[in-house]
């Protein structure tokens, strides 16, 4: 019995702490694809570069806000810039996102002065939460090699509960509408030209500061950044999406989701796709790679969603 | 004057053949001017309003249009003007913050015009249906009101009834004729003589004629 209570509570505990970076990733991508309508895959870089300003400003001893402060201003960056290759210059939507991405992945070893930085001492925050888990762990656990995270899980989720309120009111807001009118009219005739380019950089900016703090934190648990890790970043938060997307809509028998219900479906997303790899990895499939596991997740996903509802499982 | 034209003129962009699709012409458009376009098929008058929309360049002449005004131009098409995952009162605060009217009534009439026609399809402007749920009649109808809410000085309307049924098209019509009313807005729009009773008789009505060149 307290086998199986531990099992379960080590399968909570690993699915939440896995899902922590990612929630900010897929909240991203649900700004930029299905909010904004562009198949931004600068994704993979801002989460790099978010993940990498994180690294730097850790180690040079900036506080914990700041540096995830400084990782979300890097994908803003990065957001902003592709919206300016593709508004300005006149570059297609894909091709920009493209560009921008290898820009961005290119800098990060520039900027971190090496392709990997190891963050073996964190803020002195980090330290005060993996104290106290190892702490919660023992009393709970007793003394055996199992660690669970609750304080660091309970940190994350208020700052991404944070994040999603936030995300809810501005797209709600008139502000909001005028963005995801501009990402999903055919013609978006009811918005002035000259409004469209800043709607559609502030967009991406939103979404991409979004996915450089997921990058930010998913640096934070693994320990360190190196320029690889991003790669994949867009095809995770696309399953998560694509996954809880699905699921609400089947519960709610409906084509379409709100701003509310759309924000939930990155929530459910993100819990059945870590609960799913955690489970794969507990039956004995370590040797799968994650992104190949997401890859045949976002194909079950979209199969579900095409087949309960093919008039709005369209990305584009 | 919202719209001056002046000796407008068009051609395909094609190398092998430069004739013109239409006669030159020259009209102004005044505030509170209703402006038929008519002709027969294939006279150019749906390339005439995309010229005026800005969506073609004339081949030669100009238009002018006054300072700051604005310009819509709604077609057959008028349905591409929403976001299917919006709903309908969302789509209303894209224009408008609030559907209410204006101190000394002005918009009065417009607004209880907006809010018949879409009772007449079972809708309110303060709706949550997803616009992506509503059917094709009901959709043109949101369109429309919704652009209508706000504030355009130029109507560019080519066949944009097509598909609604009579009284649907007598409802936007009396629409068309109270947002003229109340924002002294010009119009001009694309003539078939089928369906001319149900155009509102206010205002100046002048009649532009096309002809192939």
């Amino acid at each position: 019995m307290l086998e199986v209570a531990l099992y379960l509570g080590g399968l909570v505990d690993h699915t939440l702490y896995n899902s922590l970076g990612y929630i900010l990733v897929a909240l991203g991508v649900l700004i930029c694809i299905r909010f904004m309508g562009f198949p931004d895959l600068t994704a993979d870089g801002s989460f790099t570069l978010g993940a990498c300003g994180y690294a730097v400003a850790i180690k040079a001893h900036v506080p914990l806000p700041l540096a995830l402060g400084a990782a979300c201003i890097l994908g803003v960056m990065a957001g902003t810039a592709t919206a300016f290759v593709n508004q300005f210059l006149k570059v297609g939507k894909i091709i920009s996102s493209i560009l921008v991405m290898i820009v961005a992945v290119t800098i990060t070893p520039y900027l971190a002065g090496n392709s990997t930085l190891g963050l073996l001492v964190s803020s002195p925050l980090i330290n005060q939460m993996n104290t106290m888990d190892i702490a919660l762990s023992k009393a709970l656990l007793g003394g055996g090699q199992l660690t669970a995270h609750p304080t660091m899980i309970l940190f994350f989720m208020a700052f991404t509960a944070v994040l999603i309120m936030a995300s809810g009111y501005m797209f709600k807001s008139r502000l909001g509408i005028r963005m995801r009118y501009l990402g999903s009219a055919p013609v978006p005739g009811l918005i002035a030209a000259s409004a469209r380019k800043l709607l559609l950089a502030a967009g991406l900016a939103t979404g991409n500061g979004m996915i450089a703090m997921g990058g930010a934190v998913e640096a934070e648990r693994n320990g360190g950044f190196s320029s690889g890790m991003g790669l994949g970043a867009l095809l995770i938060g696309l399953t998560i999406l694509v996954l809880g997307e699905g699921l609400m809509k089947i519960r709610l028998r409906r084509d379409f989701l709100s701003v509310n219900e759309s924000l939930l479906a990155v929530v459910v997303g993100v819990c059945v796709y870590s609960l799913g790899v955690q489970l794969v990895l507990s039956a004995g499939f370590y040797f799968v790679d994650v992104r190949l596991l997401s890859t045949i997740f976002l194909l079950g996903a979209l199969t579900m969603s095409s087949y309960f509802h093919p008039n709005s499982t369209k990305l584009f | 004057m919202l719209l001056a034209v002046e000796n407008v003129a068009y051609s395909y962009p094609s190398v092998l053949n430069r004739e013109l699709v239409f006669k030159p012409l020259s009209f102004t458009l005044r505030p509170g001017e209703l402006l038929c376009l008519s002709g027969r098929n294939g006279a150019g008058k749906s390339t005439l309003l995309k010229i005026l929309s800005g969506e073609l360049t004339p081949t030669q002449g100009r238009v002018l249009t006054a300072e700051g005004a604005t310009t819509i131009y709604l077609n057959q098409t008028i349905t591409d003007f929403l976001a299917e995952g919006l709903t309908v009162r969302e789509q209303f605060r894209l224009v408008n913050d609030r559907l209410v009217a204006n101190s000394d009534g002005r918009l009065a009439p417009l607004i209880v015009q907006i809010q018949h026609v879409l009772s007449s399809v079972g809708l309110r402007e303060d709706s949550d249906t997803f616009l992506g749920e509503l059917s094709g009649g009901q959709k043109q109808i949101v369109a429309l009101a919704s652009v209508l809410s706000g504030r355009f000085d130029v109507l560019l309307l080519d066949e944009f009834q097509a598909h609604m049924d009579s009284l649907v098209r007598k409802l936007t019509w009396d629409l068309v004729g109270k947002y003229m009313s109340a924002h002294n807005s010009g119009i001009i729009f694309v003539d078939h003589a089928d369906k001319i009773e149900d155009i509102p008789k206010d205002g100046i009505m002048t009649n532009v004629y096309m002809e192939r060149a």
